[in-house]
């Protein structure tokens, strides 16, 4: 380690020398891609090598005066041109590379490697949502669009929540702009809190990614980057009304000049709510109002030296009614919640020299929700509950480009967390720290590798060490192989340590792990205990739940029409933590506390297909096919050892394999097909999507808790959304939409899922 | 006529049927299994069973041996320890109720203060609580669980809980998983074999 950190200076000081006493010729130039400017194309002249800035600029020192110069940039064909300098300073003006990607519009991401790379040059399974497919959409919440998108499936527990490559909403990290968003209910970040009214693209890498974003990033990480100002003054406007009276109006302007960028992005969001099932009092979705607000200012103080702030607010209020059965008489309630989310997040980037930068990140942010719930009749209070939750992170990056071929991505960070909740006995505290370091290297011309390893440390459990390793070759132009191998793992959330809960009605407790042992202590003394099932004090120390993943993909395309996309996955994951009870009260209810119990595992192969039928008009499909299983449950049948009741005669009969269906709520089979279309005078777009999913396991009925049966399978559903949009002036665009166009909805599973909604929008551009 | 031949017919064939059933069984003598529909537990004394007759003991035997187990809502005793005058021991073993044919040598409890030598959530049953889906607040009994008793008189008993409810109903259905019509509980259904030769053979 310290031999490299000594070799790491050397190079820097040896780099700054360099510049320092060559001065004898200035070449200066721009690289252009296929988008306008190229940033971080290698720009190499005899020893020097710069990287070209985010106009596609470059300046180069030496004082060679003759020679070769050479252009790289991933996804282009090299660039090469002899120059012979005569003058001190020499402008080559424009240079145009040739791409040469699979994509002709590959897309550029971040999250796959913390660094801006090609989509079609990461290992790892990325796909991008653009904002043309955000818009044609006409997708409100985040939820929506993913909806839409391959491999993904919602999922409703405590909120909208993702499910990929199998794993649960719990195993997948968001992150805003590669920071990220917290205050989980019950393992689920809620999708609908995040408007994409002001997003440039959606990012998802597939599979672990803990090796550079830490906890949560198992199943997957959606990084959803926000819309970069565009030079000189913007402003967009859009509004949209739909049925269950939702409403939602954004406004987003910027200022961009040379040393200043400016945005900032307001939007009102409400819904009237929805009911599905006419016997419950109150709504299954209830009405609601919310508003973000979101700044990003950026300002160059010297060439080298960019100081940054980006602010959020989030707020919601929620309405709705319920009812509860008190002494045999019906009561009526008034529910109603309040959540907040806010963060500020300064930056200080310094470009250490051309082939280096540094970048400084802080994010504090403050997490909330209220539920109070009074009687409608007199308005007293039935309860109360507040959540706030904080973090406060400082992180460093520094990137390093040692060569056209090779750059490394390392960073250290802290993070404080806190928590206060009502079911909480204290407030608990974490502290953590991280570190990683990612080598990027382009080995030959269609070799890449990519290496990296992260290791968290945190104050409440055992640590760490999250390795990654990815491989991509290029057989053909037009035919990459990619493999990836990783670890992923999941922090144990407040709750699974610290939680302190007894239900109020029912009179169940539920204990975090390190307040277990005196809980059930006070129990006992007190009397409340009538069987203890594990002694309190033999539990060991609960661990961080972990995943060993594998990913190897293919990318194919057929003259540039035709693309296809294909990965394989299979994620082993071990000590899941799940609730079990360790002791029986004298009420008949039991005591449960959290531990490590399962091993899981989920494979399939997600394929994608992207055929341009004719200039305007694309047609994507993907298809999933997903297996989750639970490993002991395997084990279990093997022995012979599970057994389930036969629903007519209430007799015993023993499980075999071949019944097993794995867990719940994943459907082996699932897809998407959507169109997509533009007129050829560009005035008219339509699109039609359809959502397709297989049967799920929905629950057991025959009481051995696992999905072995059919009747234990829900129905496989397809919904339909289409729009229509036309521009009757060039800045003005009107889009018509129908979500769900046969209403279909499922009111006890799929609470997500409205019913058929039509809805307007206009966006006017005053650029 | 025709009809009256034809069913004599079946008829046969089903008692052919049973016969060749009970010539195959090894065992000298062949167990069977005596099914217990709707024992009633409903009230506020626990309901005393004797396993060798198969009949119900009068409350006011419940300081004698002539019983083997109690049952009273959920809860099921057996005669010993804290509960009975007897020296009855049990357990809960996994397996299917045909299938098991030995009842384990040791690992016998009796009911004390603390616990009951049959456990019931989590032993024999689980109660759902407030599920998020299927019936709530119920009793369902596990599969695979038997429980096995030793008797006071030295002979084993195994025994499996059918159902918790009035009828033994299908709980899958919507008329269970709604409470309004959910038939009565701790309305029991349940079928036992006792080895009277003392053998723990079934």
């Amino acid at each position: 380690m310290l031999i490299k950190l000594l070799h790491l200076t050397l190079i820097f000081v040896l780099s700054s020398l360099e510049m320092l006493y060559a001065k004898d010729v200035i070449i200066k130039g721009k690289v252009l891609g296929d988008e306008g400017y190229l940033k971080g194309a290698h720009v190499k002249w005899h020893q020097s090598i710069v990287i070209t800035d985010s106009t596609g600029s470059f300046t180069l020192k030496s004082s060679q005066n003759e020679g070769k110069i050479i252009i790289t940039h991933l996804g282009y064909e090299r660039h090469e041109q002899s120059l012979s300098i005569t003058k001190p300073i020499i402008e080559l003006g424009a240079i145009e590379l040739k791409s040469n990607r699979i994509w002709s519009n590959s897309d550029v991401v971040v999250t796959a490697t913390r660094t801006s790379k090609d989509m079609e040059s990461v290992a790892q399974p990325v796909s991008v949502v653009s904002k043309k497919e955000l818009a044609q959409s006409g997708s409100l919440r985040l939820n929506d669009i993913l909806m839409e998108q391959v491999g993904i499936t919602l999922t409703s527990d405590h909120g909208t929540g993702v499910q990929m490559q199998g794993m649960d909403a719990d195993y997948s990290l968001i992150l805003i702009d590669g920071q990220p968003v917290i205050g989980r209910t019950s393992g689920t970040l809620d999708l609908t809190r995040i408007t994409v009214g002001n997003i440039k693209q959606i990012e998802i890498v597939k599979g672990p990614s803990s090796a550079l974003w830490g906890s949560d990033a198992l199943g997957g990480v959606i990084n959803i980057i926000t819309e970069k100002p565009k030079t000189g003054f913007t402003s967009v406007v859009s509004s949209r009304i739909g049925s269950y009276g939702s409403q939602d109006y954004s406004l987003e302007t910027a200022y961009q000049n040379d040393k200043l960028s400016q945005s900032l992005f307001l939007n009102g969001n409400t819904s009237n709510g929805y009911k599905l099932n006419p016997n419950i009092v109150g709504n299954t979705v209830p009405e609601f109002l919310n508003y973000t607000a979101m700044y990003k200012g950026s300002a160059t103080l010297t060439n080298r030296v960019e100081l940054g702030l980006r602010a959020r607010l989030y707020h919601e209020n929620q309405e709705n009614k319920g009812q509860i059965i008190e002494n045999d008489a019906i009561r009526l309630l008034d529910e109603r919640a309040k959540q907040y989310d806010y963060s500020l997040i300064p930056t200080l980037k310094i470009n250490l020299n051309s082939t280096q930068k540094m970048e400084f990140i802080h994010n504090s942010t403050w997490f909330g929700n209220t539920s109070q719930i009074n009687y409608a009749d007199n308005g007293s209070v039935y309860s109360e509950s507040p959540f706030n939750q904080r973090m406060h992170r400082s992180e460093l990056q520094w990137d390093a480009f040692w060569n056209s071929q090779a750059r490394t991505t390392s960073g250290l960070g802290y993070t404080y967390e806190t928590l206060e909740a009502d079911r909480y006995v204290s407030k608990p505290v974490f502290k953590s720290y991280f570190g990683f370091t990612q080598l990027d290297w382009d080995i030959t011309s269609n070799v890449n590798i990519t290496a990296g390893l992260r290791g968290d440390y945190h104050s409440e459990y055992s640590g760490e060490l999250s390795p990654k390793f990815g491989l991509r070759y290029e057989l053909k132009e037009n035919l990459h192989i990619k493999m990836s191998i990783g670890n992923g793992f999941k922090a144990p959330e407040f709750r699974q340590l610290f939680l302190n809960f007894t239900n109020p009605t029912s009179g169940y407790s539920v204990f975090g792990t390190s307040t277990v042992e005196e809980s059930v202590q006070e129990l006992q003394e007190r009397g409340e205990l009538a069987l203890v099932l594990i002694d309190a004090s033999t539990l060991q120390a609960i661990q961080a739940e972990r995943s060993f993943s594998i990913n190897v993909g293919l990318d194919y395309s057929y003259k540039n029409r035709l693309r296809t996309k294909v990965n394989v996955f299979r994620n082993t994951i071990n000590n899941l933590i799940d609730s079990q009870p360790i002791a029986i009260k004298t009420n008949n209810q039991s005591v449960y506390t959290y531990f490590n119990l399962n091993e899981i595992y989920t494979q399939g192969i997600e394929a994608e297909l992207h055929w341009d039928v004719i200039p305007g008009v694309s047609l994507m499909s993907g298809y999933s096919y997903l297996q989750a299983m639970d490993q002991q449950v395997i084990d279990q049948i093997n022995s012979g050892a599970v057994y389930r009741r036969n629903s007519s005669t209430n007799i015993d009969e023993r499980v075999q394999l071949a019944d097993y269906g794995g867990l719940f709520n994943r459907s082996r089979h699932s897809g998407t097909l959507r169109l997509f279309a533009t007129s050829p005078d560009k005035h008219w777009e339509t699109s039609i999507r359809l959502i397709l999913r297989g049967r799920y396991g929905f629950m057991d009925k025959n009481n051995n808790q696992i999905l072995d049966q059919d009747n234990e399978y829900e129905k496989g559903y397809t919904l339909t959304n289409i729009s229509l949009a036309n521009y009757p002036i060039k800045k003005l665009r009107v889009q018509l939409g129908v979500d769900n166009l046969f209403d279909f909805t499922r009111p006890n599973q799929l609470s997500f899922l409205p019913g058929r909604l039509y809805y307007i929008q206009l966006n006017y551009n005053f650029k | 006529m025709k009809i009256k031949v034809a069913l004599l017919s079946l008829f046969s064939i089903a008692l052919f049927n049973g016969c060749e059933d009970s010539s195959t069984n090894t065992d000298s003598e062949p167990l069977e299994a005596t099914t217990v529909t709707d024992l009633d537990a409903t009230g506020t004394s626990y309901v005393f069973y004797d396993f060798k007759t198969g009949d119900i003991v009068a409350n006011t035997d419940s300081a004698t041996t002539n019983w083997d187990i109690g049952i009273k809502g959920a809860t099921i005793i057996v005669n010993s320890g804290v509960s009975g005058l007897g020296t009855a021991a049990a357990q809960i073993v996994d397996g299917l109720f045909d299938e098991y044919d030995e009842a384990p040598q040791s690992g016998y409890v009796s009911d004390t203060a603390e616990a009951k030598a049959i456990t019931g959530n989590g032993g024999w049953y689980n109660y759902t609580g407030s599920a998020e889906t299927g019936p709530q607040h119920a009793i369902l009994p596990i599969p695979g669980k038997i429980l096995v008793f030793k008797n006071t008189d030295g002979t084993y008993t195994k025994m499996q809980i059918i159902s918790y409810y009035r009828g033994n109903p299908d709980t899958t259905t919507e008329a269970f998983i709604n409470r309004d019509t959910r038939p009565d509980a701790r309305v029991y259904t349940f079928r036992f074999i006792t080895q009277p030769n003392g053998s723990r053979l079934f």
